[in-house]
């Protein structure tokens, strides 16, 4: 019994494992987003790469938190993002209440701040931990 | 001088032993494969059977079923769309004790909502089938109503995906920024029909597997037991929340809005998230999901079930869920 449960496990690991393409490193980020003063929780933070999307990294995000904070995540959770410039989009949509119920509101960023063409947010992710400490729109 | 042994020696005995455990230690796993298969192809068989039905509701209505989450202040009811399919999946006496004009979550719903619907559960889920889901604002939360459902209509991609330019962005709200990419059974819109599905049945996905909600499940293993630590908003048949609004989620299966498509999760924990959850709200959190190795099973538009590899990604996933997306016929191995 122990080998039958062993043994697709075991399987499963050499497979994966040769089957993944390598990944570039990725850097920690974290770092606080107000907006008015506000922490924007649920809002959705993008880093474009300045250079044009690459196809086999997905773009860094993160949603979020409570107090404002967020950690970045291109590959698994809270990885953080590959060395580069980035251009930084923010979009929330903001809960309204909607009678009982709260549903998701239009985004409540300024609109400059969503497209990776107009937002004037520039951030640097160097090797090793990066702190964006607070950014304020 | 020749001695005739009086029978084996233990050497002997030995050896056959060792053989015989070899044989069984290679043979054990085919067995189990063979199993996994035969569960795989009955899990299949159930998706045919929702791919039928909607089919056949179309025929008798011209227009797919679609959950029914009516916003702002109304007294009208969330209705599942699966309720409106049982009675084209022999499950007429479910819907037959299921009053429409009451919440899903009313008493008086409460004996057909709790009715386990056997096709409805793949059988290679290793969660108990009589298990239950909860009501999402109920604290402490309790596994009180609603017989979970291992199939969801994915009903739409999250536009948050479109903004993080994990997917391309099919559909736009009036600003012309990035808006829900509607699927097949698109949430609330009663006169959403094949027509729209200008991709083609064949391309578009209808049901996608959600196995072992609501307790939580990462890359086939469970977070935990207690559904009070983790657990996924969804689960249950009757509940419009069940139905996967395609978000993604990242390798591990943690984080929300992430290139992987499929099996890295089978949903976001809103334990850890708060309800109501800070983007999705009172939406569910749910995401394809399987227990089956390499794939998750999907019923297209057409009535057709494929399995979808695990390793696509969320690109390409999205491209099979928009019912209009109008891109190339996107290749699903």
């Amino acid at each position: 019994m122990l080998v039958a449960l062993a043994s697709p496990l075991f399987a499963a690991t050499i497979g994966c494992d040769e089957a993944q393409p390598p990944r570039v490193a990725v850097y920690p980020v974290r770092g606080r987003i107000t907006f008015k003063g506000q922490p924007a929780l649920g809002a959705l933070v993008a880093l474009h790469p300045q250079a044009g999307p690459r196809e086999d990294v997905p773009t860094p995000r993160a949603s979020v938190g409570k107090d404002g904070s967020f950690t970045l995540t291109t590959f698994v959770g809270g990885d953080g993002a590959p060395a580069g410039n980035y251009v930084l989009t923010v979009k929330w949509y903001k809960p309204v209440k909607n009678g009982p119920d709260v549903v998701a509101g239009p985004n409540v960023i300024p609109r400059k701040y969503a497209h990776p063409h107009t937002s004037d947010k520039i951030i640097t992710i160097a090797a090793g931990e990066n702190d964006l400490k607070i950014i304020l729109l | 001088m020749l001695r005739k042994p009086a029978g084996f020696t233990l050497v002997e005995l030995l050896v056959v032993i060792a053989i015989i455990g070899v044989l069984v230690a290679l043979l054990l796993p085919a067995v189990q494969a063979a199993r996994e298969a035969a569960r795989r192809g009955q899990c299949a068989n159930n998706l045919k059977q929702l791919g039928l039905a909607v089919q056949n509701y179309h025929d008798a209505k011209q227009a797919v079923p679609v959950s029914a989450r009516p916003v702002g202040l109304t007294g009208l009811p969330r209705i599942a769309a699966v309720t409106h399919l049982l009675e084209y999946m022999e499950s007429g006496n479910v819907r037959g004790a299921f009053d429409l004009s009451k919440n899903w979550g009313h008493p008086d719903n409460r004996q057909a909502v709790n009715s386990r619907i056997a096709t409805l559960q793949c059988p290679s889920s290793p969660e108990d089938a009589a298990r239950l889901d909860g009501l999402p604002e109920n604290s402490p939360w309790a596994a009180e109503i609603g017989s979970p459902t291992d199939y969801s209509p994915t009903v739409w991609v999250d536009r948050r995906l479109a903004d993080a330019k994990l997917v391309d962005a099919t559909a736009t709200d009036q600003a012309g920024n990035p808006a829900d990419s509607p699927g097949i059974m698109e949430y609330n819109n009663t006169s959403s029909s094949f027509k729209m599905v200008t991709d083609g049945l064949s391309n578009t996905i209808l049901f996608a597997e959600s196995a072992g909600r609501p307790a939580l499940y990462r890359r086939n293993t469970q977070v935990t037991s207690d559904l009070l630590a983790a657990r996924v908003n969804g689960g249950g048949w009757c509940r419009p929340a069940s139905d996967i609004l395609v978000f993604g989620l990242s390798a591990d299966g943690v984080q929300e809005v992430g290139q992987c498509a499929v099996n890295c999760a089978n949903g976001s924990d809103v334990v850890e998230s708060g309800y109501p959850h800070p983007y999705l709200s009172t939406y569910g959190t749910s995401q394809p999901y399987s227990f089956h190795s390499g794939v998750v099973l999907h019923a297209f538009g057409d009535g057709s079930v494929r399995p979808i590899n695990d390793s696509i990604d969320i690109r390409e996933y999205a491209r099979l869920v928009t019912r209009a997306g109008e891109e190339l016929t996107p290749d699903i191995q």
